[in-house]
């Protein structure tokens, strides 16, 4: 539901299991799919968003109240005399130690970021898939996602043999 | 919010570095969903969108050294495209997921090669410069270009549509002295229609040989390329018309230092190597006017590495220019580099092999699809490779193309050609006039209105 706060307009997201989230318009359009939805008026009512539990939308919110720009609820702190470099130097170390997740926890962030349309989030949490399948053998990165590889062994083979470029 | 989010798997193998083919295909042998995601035609589309300007995966290049391989890799790591064997194929053209070769054999054949799935597509060579390259007393350079002909296309996925290839060869008498005439020819070739249609030409005096220029598309419809002594042809596939221009700042044909590329507001553009500089020239149209204006220069020495740009100032060469990816390949003493023109960063790919003319292949690597590796060809191509499909009007072209060369040489003899305008160009339409006709046609377009830029006869025939 659409409320006033101090001047601020704020909007309720709820989530599947029920918990309803009220936050600042301006932190819930760093979601694009939001974004589009107060701007085509549809979000009138509260917004439901299906598919992200509420401990997944909380850490969501938390994510993008920090990386609002300067209006935020964070973001109020960072007064003009703060140089963008150490700005984006915070914002480094805090999304270090934002994305110490488990990997299940990662994965629903990933999933949550692509369907809300936040890039940054959708970056970050992908980085250290992107990292493992960047570095590591397969065998490592279906560990890693605690993936069962399906390939028969022939065609596994194949592929391997018509590509051996990608595994020099 | 009915939609549930998005697979997860393609937001993680969106992300994975595009110039690092090798990622995305260990990827894909993660499990079959990781596998099918990659190969789908809608994940192309994605990775259009997300990364905006694909990567310059490599380069094919267009010379007769078969020691050095067809295609070379410009990737972060290791990576091969199983590209047609340089023994047999010259690589002409790459654009729009197609790849575009001549054979180097006595029976001369087109090849289109899609570089991301390997299909393979043969188109027999117009039979008009079929016949004439076989005329002892003619010398025939030819190239070509492959362009998507599908209306409206993003090109982000069209290697399965339409194409069309338009066809150039330059023929030149032999053993005439300084007065010289010669005649560039073109024919557009249809995927839908699979036929080559009809003959257009222009005249000038000096031969125009394509083996150290590719050439570039401007817009949708404008075609340039540039020969080898730095004229640029230009052809307009809406209008069906030729001409010719001149680089900038052109002084004489021992002085080529140019290569053709597309400028930064999307329009024609040209390179000048001027060691230890390049200078990037645009073509700017205003009314009926069109003149070269310098748009940016770049200093080489802060780029290169020591040593790379020795004198003598020949020792810098640009070899390519990468459509859609705007990336300059240059080559000198320490190696041959990439520029990519919007951030100046510099790469070095590899040796210096002396190559003349690169071919580079910009796009997204996708792995193929399972079971779509052994598919040789693609889209419908009944009577591809059948010489006999539309035979008569073919034949036709062949002996419009010989009246044409005989009428315009019988011109340039009797003194009407040489010490007048330099360039004239006309279509032939349906068919070709009478003798005396096309004659006099060709001489009131020397005299009158047939050149696109007034010209020196002095420069073209050069000392």
């Amino acid at each position: 539901m659409a409320t006033r706060e101090a001047g601020k307009k704020m909007i309720m997201l709820k989530s599947p299991d029920g918990m309803e989230f009220e936050v600042e318009e301006a932190v819930a359009m760093e979601s694009q799919t939001i974004r589009k939805m107060i701007e085509d008026d549809c979000a009138d009512t509260a917004i439901l968003i299906p598919n992200i539990n509420s401990k997944i939308l909380s850490r969501v919110i938390e994510y993008c109240n920090k990386h609002v720009p300067t209006t935020g609820a964070t973001g109020a702190a960072a007064s003009d005399t703060v140089a963008p470099a150490a700005l984006a130097e915070d914002l480094k170390i805090w999304d270090a130690e934002f994305i110490k997740v488990n990997r299940a926890t990662r994965f629903n962030l990933i999933q949550a970021a692509s369907y809300l349309n936040i890039k940054g989030l959708l970056d970050l949490t992908s980085q250290t898939t992107i990292d493992t399948i960047s570095d590591n053998s397969l065998e490592e990165i279906r560990s890693f996602l605690s993936t069962k590889n399906d390939y028969l062994p022939e065609e596994e083979q194949t592929i391997r043999r018509e590509n051996q470029w990608a595994f020099q | 919010m009915a939609a549930a989010p998005p697979p997860l798997p393609e937001e993680i193998l969106l992300r994975l570095p595009p110039d690092d083919p090798a990622c995305l295909l260990r990827a894909s042998l993660v499990c079959k969903a990781w596998g099918c995601a990659v190969s789908l035609p809608h994940f192309r589309r994605r990775l259009h969108e997300l990364h905006r300007a694909p990567p310059v995966l490599g380069f094919l290049h267009g010379c007769d050294d078969d020691r050095v391989p067809h295609f070379t890799p410009t990737t972060a790591s290791s990576f091969s495209l199983a590209a047609p064997d340089s023994r047999s194929w010259r690589a002409l053209d790459c654009r729009h997921g197609r790849a575009l070769f001549l054979s180097k054999g006595d029976a001369q054949e087109l090849l289109l090669w899609e570089p991301t799935t390997g299909a393979q597509q043969r188109v027999p060579v117009p039979f008009a410069y079929d016949d004439i390259r076989r005329d002892e007393e003619l010398t025939v350079y030819a190239t070509a270009a492959v362009f998507c002909a599908a209306d409206g296309c993003d090109h982000r996925d069209c290697f399965r549509g339409p194409f069309g290839v338009l066809f150039v060869f330059c023929v030149e008498q032999d053993g005439d002295g300084d007065n010289g005439v010669c005649v560039t020819l073109t024919l557009l070739y249809s995927s839908e229609t699979d036929c080559w249609d009809e003959l257009r030409w222009i005249f000038h005096d000096l031969p125009m040989c394509f083996t150290f220029s590719s050439s570039v598309l401007v817009g949708r419809s404008l075609l340039y390329f540039m020969s080898d002594d730095g004229f640029i042809l230009e052809y307009d596939l809406a209008r069906h018309r030729l001409a010719i221009l001149d680089p900038p700042n052109y002084e004489s044909i021992y002085d080529a230092r140019y290569n053709i590329m597309l400028a930064e507001d999307g329009g024609l553009g040209v390179s000048e190597e001027m060691n230890p500089h390049l200078k990037l020239w645009t073509r700017v149209i205003e009314g009926a006017d069109d003149r070269w204006v310098l748009s940016r220069v770049i200093y080489l020495q802060n780029l290169l590495p020591d040593g790379a740009l020795m004198e003598p100032a020949s020792s810098l060469y640009v070899l390519g220019f990468a459509e859609g990816a705007n990336v300059i390949f240059m080559t000198t003493v320490a190696g041959l580099f990439t520029i990519e023109l919007q951030s100046e960063r510099v790469r070095r790919v590899c040796d210096d092999h002396g190559l003349c003319n690169l071919i580079p292949i910009v796009s997204f690597y996708t792995p193929v699809p399972r079971g779509e590796q052994k598919d040789p060809s693609f889209g419908p191509s009944e009577g591809v490779g059948d010489q006999e499909g539309g035979g008569e009007e073919e034949k036709n072209t062949v002996g419009q193309a010989h009246q044409l060369f005989d009428n315009g040489s019988n011109i340039i003899k009797e003194g009407g050609f040489v010490g007048a305008f330099g360039y004239t160009s006309h279509d032939l339409e349906n068919s070709l006039p009478p003798n005396e006709e096309v004659a006099s046609e060709c001489t009131s377009m020397v005299y009158g209105h047939g050149c696109d830029l007034p010209y020196e006869a002095q420069e073209l025939t050069g000392p």
